[in-house]
């Protein structure tokens, strides 16, 4: 699955480890997600969604 | 300008221990399970050496209900994990799992064949191998 998470997280300048910390996972969590290698859980997702302001789907789309 | 912070080979070695309550979790494991064999290896020594019924019976069991420990507390640190430390932990007892089921299914066959005997408790070796294994390969695959 795509997602917009590298881009939503450097357009507030935060690093991995910040974000980890604000949704309560590890930075090996954030960092595997941002690659694409990881997908996240349903709740993980709408914390994403509700941290950045943002829909599920604005900021994950799956591979086509 | 996005910054650069892919974690390095230490880091992917830390990547078991995940968020600050996973690693508390983990200690306390890892305390269990000392104290565990510490108990296990005595009982082992003293059994050996001769010990007589009934107190060689109150001598086995105790490892035995003090498996109780590493065990609740594995399962606590499973259940609290973070999501990818606890995928990653799913995913090396899987292969835990199956590398011990194919050794101890495999082998019998290979003693059959002329394989020298072995006492069935080496398939904790195996598995345990199989489980450390299947913990690297997850970390790779999810870095």
């Amino acid at each position: 699955m795509k997602n917009r998470l590298r881009v939503l997280r450097a357009e507030r300048a935060w690093s991995q480890a910040v974000l980890a910390e604000r949704l309560e996972v590890s930075r090996q969590t954030v960092n595997a997600i941002e690659t694409g290698r990881y997908d996240p859980s349903l709740p993980l997702a709408f914390k994403i969604a509700e941290l950045f302001g943002a829909t599920i789907e604005a900021i994950f789309e799956p591979d086509r | 300008m996005i910054e650069e912070d892919r974690p390095t080979w230490w880091d992917h070695v830390k990547a078991h221990s995940g968020t600050e309550a996973d690693r508390r979790n983990q200690y306390r494991f890892l305390a269990w399970t000392f104290l565990w064999a510490v108990v296990f290896l005595a009982a082992t020594l003293l059994l050996r050496n001769g010990i007589e019924a009934p107190w060689s019976w109150a001598v086995a069991i105790v490892p035995i209900v003090l498996a109780i420990g590493p065990l609740a507390s594995y399962v606590r640190f499973l259940r609290q994990a973070d999501e990818l430390i606890r995928m990653i932990q799913l995913e090396a007892l899987a292969f835990g799992f199956a590398a011990g089921v194919v050794f101890a299914t495999g082998y019998q066959l290979l003693e059959r064949a002329g394989a020298p005997v072995i006492a069935t408790g080496d398939t904790v070796v195996a598995m345990m191998v199989g489980f450390l294994v299947g913990q690297l390969m997850a970390i790779r695959r999810y870095r």
